[in-house]
């Protein structure tokens, strides 16, 4: 990538390697409040809060997903902000989901003119794709959102972080309340960085709240609103195992690759999604450890009924979660002493001492493309449209020690590893070995010799991409000349890739 | 070895490309019963490409509608095809001339006759001794319907025509194929059906899930106990040719020919 400078983004350090960029000395950007003991915190009116946090036009706002495709706060919030006459806001949001595709209608009206986040789907990704908001978009990961906000690089003006309860002094969690959601941790870093930090909430307990995730010395002040989301939206996890034998067996070869790695022995640690072939390969990375009595150290990721039933069973000792899915995690993450909730800079931030990430052995993860260089998309589909995100998928496939991308390699008659991909979000370099239904291909030359001698069909990535073609035909890209509409940053704050208008 | 014989729809290009992945030790492309009449030229259509342009690591058989028997072997034969499913087999006559019209085409094609009714039942007999029929199947549901009987867990309406096809099929020297366990959800159920059928004696079964296919083989596997034995047989056999010693006993036992057949067998089975 030959760009050195993008505007409304800035000066574009280029991607050189997955751990090779140094950090800059920078300190904690913590900003210092005065607070008096007759402060009231507590306000029902939007517009009024707005008002009194200094929110102006060109300003960052920011919010979580922990409310996943059932929030209601961003709504609430940008409805006020455009009655108050406030545009040109950059929005700073974990994830969008198709439950924001409102966002679309305050592009056109120049009240959002930035999208700022690490995944995102539905109208809002098509629109960014089609060059719809004023300013270039751009794609952390979630490790990077957290190093970027206490770097300052993405500095957060007003925080409004969606709490399914809080008392009236701003101790808040996502455990208890009527919409209670599970683990905030990607709202941790926001609450110790931004300038303003609001709770939003539907549910007040009397002070002081047990159990706070965020406390009250980071919540300046406290948005009562009717509800925060809609509990069927919140809920996304599945515990059912895929029926589909393709996806199958994609997760048996997995769980066999893990077991013959050497990795699956006591003291196993392991990422992995919700749904399709993660969960899957989870099931059968279970059978084996039921099989060879192996208790694990500690499961993470998106916690799901699943991974939490993995707990209970005694096959694992810890869980860190730092999103739930489903009702199950948020459950399992009031009642098990073992169940930790984790910030998303705990979790991945590289610019930390210790990110959990770099305590893993397994993560399992997808893939929309993969090229032969096992560089993966995660971000576009094959037409160049955004239908994603890194989310977590840098980060965990950097720092644990078997990283293993799962797919189909023909989807919907398009073959998925190819000799060039459009748009990369994870190096090669951080993938150890692609699972597929027709085999897998290492890209671990240690790995690759301790399995040498085992039974698992190994094919080079170079075949595999061959039998795609043979049966899918070649595909040709016509690289866009458009304007860049994207950035992909790295975890480390390099730009490893960037989108351009489809 | 034909112990999964994986029915795969001949309509469906997703299934038709996949087919292969599963492990099953053969193939049956569909073009009867899964394929509406609609879609008969299309999905014959679509199997022969499949045939021709795909690589399948096992054998590749295709059952053909009766109706249109020699437009469809016509066609499939010029592909990469191994053996030709002939569904409701009872008309002798008929059976010979279609094996006449596809040896003649392509002498390698093996026949394989599905037996799924009371007449081909009865016939049998004679249809098992045909020059280029090297497997029977049983297809349960359509013979059950036929005799009016009632489909049961324990599978005792069937019992008959399984034990009777078995013995025809040990006679002739063909192998005998057993219907497919059709609960797909069900796996105690299939474990047990296909541990009962594999006691009897039969050779394999048809599958119409490929979640069936492992759970089928790991049915088949020869126990520990089996493998020793197995090994112990064709030692014997190995020390009494050093010997040159006529009688070949273990254990007391005499070794004749089918015991060794039977050990070589077992040793297949692990592969």
């Amino acid at each position: 990538m030959n760009i050195d400078y993008i505007k409304d983004y800035g000066e574009v350090i280029a991607f050189n390697g997955a751990f090779s960029l140094k950090p800059k000395e920078k300190s904690l950007k913590k900003h210092i409040k005065l607070s008096n003991p007759t402060d009231n915190k507590v306000y029902t009116n939007v517009k009024e809060l707005i008002k009194k946090t200094g929110l102006k036009s060109g300003d960052t706002i920011s919010f979580h997903h922990h409310l996943r495709n059932g929030d209601k706060v961003v709504g609430i919030i940008l409805q006020a902000c455009e009655e108050l006459g406030i545009n040109d806001l950059k929005l700073a949001i974990s994830a969008i989901f198709p439950t924001h595709d409102f966002l679309v209608e305050y592009a056109k009206k120049g009240i959002i003119t930035q999208i700022d986040t690490n995944y995102c789907t539905g109208k809002v990704a098509n629109a960014i794709s089609r060059g719809e908001f004023k300013k270039v978009a751009i794609f952390r990961t979630h490790g990077g959102r957290a190093r970027a906000i206490y770097a300052g690089d993405l500095e957060i003006d007003v925080a409004f972080i969606a709490a399914s309860a809080t008392d009236n002094a701003g101790n808040i969690n996502g455990t208890m309340g009527k919409n209670a959601f599970g683990s905030i941790g990607y709202a941790m870093p926001d609450a110790d960085c931004a300038k303003v930090s609001v709770a939003v909430s539907d549910t007040i307990y009397p002070y002081p709240l047990s159990n706070p995730s965020i406390t009250q010395d980071k919540i300046d002040y406290i948005l009562m609103v009717d509800e925060i989301g809609d509990p069927n939206g919140i809920k996304s996890g599945t515990t059912d195992i895929t029926k589909d034998p393709i996806q199958l067996k994609i997760a048996k070869t997995t769980a066999n690759l893990i077991d013959e790695s050497g990795l699956l022995k006591d003291g196993f640690s392991f990422q992995t999604g919700a749904g399709g072939i993660s969960l899957a390969s989870a099931h059968y990375v279970k059978e084996i450890m039921k099989e060879k009595n192996i208790k694990g150290s500690f499961i993470m990721g998106g916690i799901t009924a699943y991974l939490v039933s993995l707990y209970n069973e005694g096959y694992f000792n810890n869980i860190f979660d730092v999103q739930g899915f489903d009702l199950e995690a948020l459950k399992s993450l009031q009642t098990n002493p073992n169940h930790y909730e984790v910030s998303s800079s705990l979790y991945a931030n590289i610019h930390t001492s210790s990110p959990i990430v770099n305590r893993l052995d397994c993560v399992v993860l997808g893939a929309t493309e993969v090229d032969t260089n096992f560089n993966t998309n995660v971000m576009t589909s094959s037409n160049g449209y955004i239908m994603g995100g890194s989310g977590g998928h840098s980060d965990a496939a950097a720092g644990a020690k078997l990283a293993i991308i799962t797919t189909n390699l023909i989807r919907t008659r398009k073959a998925i590893v190819k000799e060039k991909i459009n748009s990369i979000t994870t190096p090669g370099e951080s993938i150890n070995a692609l699972v597929c239904e027709y085999g897998i291909a290492l890209n671990d030359k240690t790995l690759a010799k301790t399995l040498k001698n085992s039974r698992l069909k190994i094919l080079d990535i170079k075949d595999l991409a061959s039998i795609a073609n043979d049966i899918c035909g070649v595909c040709e890209y016509e690289k866009s000349n458009k304007r860049i509409v994207a950035v992909v940053e790295y975890r480390d704050g390099s730009v490893i890739d960037v989108i351009r208008q489809v | 070895m034909r112990r999964t014989l994986l029915f795969i729809p001949g309509n469906n290009a997703g299934n038709i490309q996949n087919a292969g992945l599963f492990g099953a030790d053969a193939i049956i492309f569909d073009l009867e019963d899964a394929v509406s009449p609609m879609q008969k030229d299309s999905a014959l259509n679509l199997v022969c490409n499949a045939l021709t342009m795909l690589n399948y690591e096992c054998e590749k058989i295709v059952r053909i509608n009766l109706e249109y028997a020699k437009n469809d072997i016509l066609a499939l034969s010029k592909t990469k095809i191994n053996s030709i499913l002939i569904p409701k087999a009872e008309n002798i006559e008929e059976i010979k001339e279609l094996i006449k019209y596809t040896k003649n085409l392509n002498p390698k094609i093996e026949i394989l006759l599905l037996i799924e009714t009371p007449l081909g039942l009865l016939n049998a007999k004679e249809l098992a001794f045909l020059n280029g029929v090297s497997a029977i199947c049983f297809g349960a549901e359509d013979y059950t319907s036929e005799i009016g009987a009632r489909r049961s867990e324990s599978g005792v309406e069937i019992d008959f025509a399984r034990n009777y096809l078995l013995n025809v099929c040990k006679a002739a020297k063909i192998d005998a194929i057993d219907t497919p366990y059709t609960n797909i959800n069900d796996e105690n159920g299939l474990i047990a059906d296909t541990t009962y059928i594999k006691n009897l004696g039969f050779d394999g079964k048809l599958v119409i899930s490929p979640r069936h296919i492992d759970i089928i083989h790991n049915c088949f596997k020869p126990s520990e106990k089996e493998i020793i034995w197995a090994n112990q047989v064709l030692n014997a056999i190995k020390e009494a040719e050093l010997k040159k010693s006529g009688v070949i006993s273990l254990n007391g036992k005499m070794i004749d020919a089918p015991i060794v057949s039977r050990a070589k067998k077992i040793l297949k089975e692990i592969l």
